[in-house]
């Protein structure tokens, strides 16, 4: 069996109308969750009203095409992979992609923003990754 | 149909060659063995024979013409409109032009085309036909073959593709795109303009020296793939060659170029995850508009390039429009080149040496050789003038080499054993067996100790050279010679990745040395980077010294070795003996400075 690579990534909403995070989350999650499923792929998606932050979880070549397409999607730009690498404690496998749609951090700085919602991300898979353990001891 | 024969104008019989392929011929047993061998033939070279009365327009056709159709072997005639309905609708016309044609013949005519089988799988066909006539020259029958040549056009497409497309990316190759630019040049007009679109990779050098080949081409295959992404309908997409794609716009699009080329520049700056790399490079970009900007193909894709390498010298990861000005800057570049090339082949370059003196009380450390260009016509030229230039084209690794040469022949004459100190540039780092091999000839022919020979390395280059160059120093300072890293402070290079590299001695950039004595903040920096060539035991070198304040504040700040204007200009190699001969034995080059300092206001904390 081929090892589970994880990608973290985020990015800055192109679009101004802070109002359509909430529909374009839907929509994304609804087309990405049917990709991923095909192609055995599990995620995360944080959005706030004007950035993205995404875990995806998977075979490294699905993962590669995957964010292949990710980064030519005109819905976002400034792309920041965070993390590429093979995971041991692989956490979103039964989420497609779990869709979570969050105010504006509180934070002005682009940097920060997204560095507060990858901490989401993060105290997200560290209970998934405690269940994962937990369940298999 | 019976036994059929026909009798030549001669009298003799002959056997009805059709009747006996197509199977009808009753006959003795040696006429049906030939029969058998006519079947295998025409099943094994997929040949059908057919036979056309002009008169009533009904074909005959042998089992195997009809089986060419996916019709039943045994279907025997149809009529000549019914088989047309088969023929492929883009080729009917063409079909029924030659049919017409073939009435008139006199000779044997041969044509290829496309059917449609009743499966509905298209299939090319080639025929080869003849029209027997009456006494009188009346057509009487067209006779013929029909066989199926479908994998030798496949093949032959196969060939055309192969010939016309880039193997790795299966974008268009550069044969297909000048033919494509070549063919459209000549329809276009100012109302609609066409564009081209040429880009290229920063830095893909470096992914394939530190990653593989690999990686690269897989990098090549994602960026064919954005690129066609971005392509608007009716565009061509082209690998011109190694990291070089172009794109042509139609007639129409061309004033969505700059639009188009600020998305490609956006989208080559996105991150790619290739076998498990997360790689970040960028592309530069370069639009021409056709016809605004060129009278024919070749200007078009001149202009396209030369923005390009406007993009490239304005920093890279940006997109410019070719303006007229970029032509005769570059038509200059090319005279400066070959006006350097002959001066490098005629022996008109010369070396000045430029004096490095120890800052506390030993005199001169050495001396860095500086390359001097008289260009008839022009005087001397700026360094900065023709280095890069001779950078861009590689002219700089032979450049270099002859520089290694003369300065250490040159340094072998020198009274005592001052070192000499010689600059390297990327380009020749790149190719590290060659830089070996020269460098070991030059210390060999000229006899120069390795011990004497520093080699100085621009800090912007050390970041750039990758693990390769990395490894080229390692061999060059195994080999006893000493590596310095030069312009320190301009590189934007990380500290702890600069510490990898093995070197001997660092030269503070002269903006720095600028600094001292009025710019806090530069004080500061030279201070720190004293500290830490202090720390690290390697020489410390202040560049650009300029006034005696400054060659007191350096030395203050612990720097072990100074060069500038104040100690000496650079100088021509045979006023070397001469200037030594004026230091008294065991003087610094500081202390003869020491009167000239004395009537001015003491530099604060100079005392």
């Amino acid at each position: 069996m081929s090892a589970t690579w994880r990608l973290i990534y985020t990015s800055r909403r192109t679009s101004a109308d802070p109002a359509g995070a909430a529909g374009e989350v839907a929509a994304i999650q609804q087309v990405a969750s049917a990709n991923n499923g095909r192609v055995g792929l599990g995620g995360a998606l944080v959005v706030s009203p004007s950035r993205f932050a995404q875990v995806l979880e998977g075979p490294r070549e699905a993962l590669e095409a995957t964010f292949e397409r990710i980064s030519r999607d005109p819905r976002h730009d400034d792309l920041l992979v965070m993390s590429f690498a093979p995971t041991d404690t692989p956490a979103f496998g039964d989420f497609r992609l779990a869709a979570i749609s969050i105010a504006e951090p509180n934070e002005t700085d682009a940097q920060n923003a997204a560095e507060a919602m990858l901490a989401l991300l993060r105290c997200s898979m560290a209970r998934l990754e405690t269940v994962a353990a937990f369940s298999a001891a | 149909m019976g036994i059929t024969q026909r009798i030549d104008s001669d009298g003799a019989s002959e056997i009805d060659w059709f009747a006996l392929a197509v199977g009808r011929l009753d006959t003795p047993d040696k006429v049906r063995r030939l029969q058998r061998g006519f079947e295998f033939v025409q099943q094994v070279g997929a040949i059908g024979f057919f036979e056309i009365d002009v008169r009533t327009g009904i074909a005959y056709g042998s089992p195997t013409f009809f089986e060419l159709h996916g019709l039943p072997g045994d279907l025997a005639e149809m009529s000549v409109p019914e088989w047309r309905r088969y023929v492929h609708p883009d080729d009917r016309a063409m079909v029924e032009q030659f049919q017409h044609e073939l009435l008139r013949a006199s000779d044997d005519r041969w044509l290829e085309y496309r059917i449609i089988t009743v499966s509905g799988e298209v299939r090319w066909m080639a025929t080869r036909s003849r029209v027997d006539r009456d006494a009188t020259g009346r057509a009487l029958m067209a006779l013929g073959v029909q066989q199926d040549i479908t994998h030798r056009r496949n093949a032959e497409d196969d060939v055309r593709f192969f010939a016309t497309h880039d193997v790795l990316t299966g974008l268009a190759n550069r044969a297909l795109f000048n033919e494509t630019i070549r063919n459209r040049f000549s329809v276009l007009c100012s109302r609609l303009p066409a564009a081209l679109i040429m880009a290229d990779l920063d830095l893909f050098k470096q992914v394939n020296d530190t990653l593989g080949h690999p990686v690269g081409d897989a990098l090549l295959k994602a960026v064919a793939g954005r690129l066609r992404s971005l392509a608007p309908p009716g565009a061509l997409v082209a690998r011109l060659g190694g990291d070089e794609f172009a794109l042509w716009l139609p007639p129409g699009s061309g004033s969505d170029a700059e639009t188009l080329a600020a998305r490609i520049v956006n989208l080559l700056n996105r991150p790619f995850l290739l076998l498990g790399n997360v790689i970040e490079i960028g592309g530069s970009v370069g639009v021409a508009l056709a016809p605004g900007d060129a009278d024919d193909p070749e200007m078009l894709v001149r202009a396209a390039d030369l923005a390009l390498y406007a993009a490239k010298q304005a920093g890279r990861n940006a997109w410019q429009r070719f303006l007229p000005e970029m032509d005769a800057a570059a038509r200059q570049r090319q005279q400066l080149v070959q006006d350097l090339r002959r001066a490098l082949a005629l022996g008109a370059l010369r070396i000045d040496y430029q004096p490095l003196v120890a800052a506390r009380g030993r005199g001169v450390a050495g001396f860095e050789a500086l390359v001097r260009w008289e260009r008839p016509g022009h005087g001397l030229v700026a360094p900065a003038d023709f280095i890069p230039v001779a950078e861009d084209n590689g002219l700089i690794v032979p450049i270099g080499e002859w520089v290694l040469h003369t300065a250490c022949r040159e340094a072998m004459t020198w009274p005592g054993a001052m070192r000499i100190a010689v600059n390297l540039s990327p380009r020749q780092l790149e190719d590290g067996d060659r830089l070996i091999a020269t460098v070991a000839r030059a210390l060999a022919e000229s006899g120069l100790p390795a011990q004497r020979l520093e080699l100085e390395v621009t800090e912007t280059a050390l970041a750039q050279a990758g693990d390769a160059g990395l490894s080229q120093l390692h061999r060059l300072r195994a080999m006893g010679v000493r590596i310095s890293i030069d312009d320190f402070g301009t590189g934007h290079s990380s500290l702890s990745r600069l510490l990898d590299f093995p070197f001997d001695c660092i030269k503070v950039d002269r903006s720095f040395v600028a600094g001292l004595g009025h710019d806090d903040k530069a004080g500061a920096l030279v201070r720190s980077i004293a500290a830490l060539a202090r720390s690290l035991n390697v020489t410390a070198v202040a560049e650009g010294v300029e006034t005696p304040e400054q060659a007191l504040l350096a030395r203050h700040d612990g720097f072990t070795q100074l060069q500038g204007y104040l100690i000496s200009r650079p100088m021509a190699a045979g006023a070397i003996a001469a200037f030594l001969d004026g230091l008294a034995p065991g003087q610094s080059v500081p202390d003869i400075m020491q009167p000239a300092i004395q009537p001015a206001t003491p530099p604060p904390g100079a005392a």
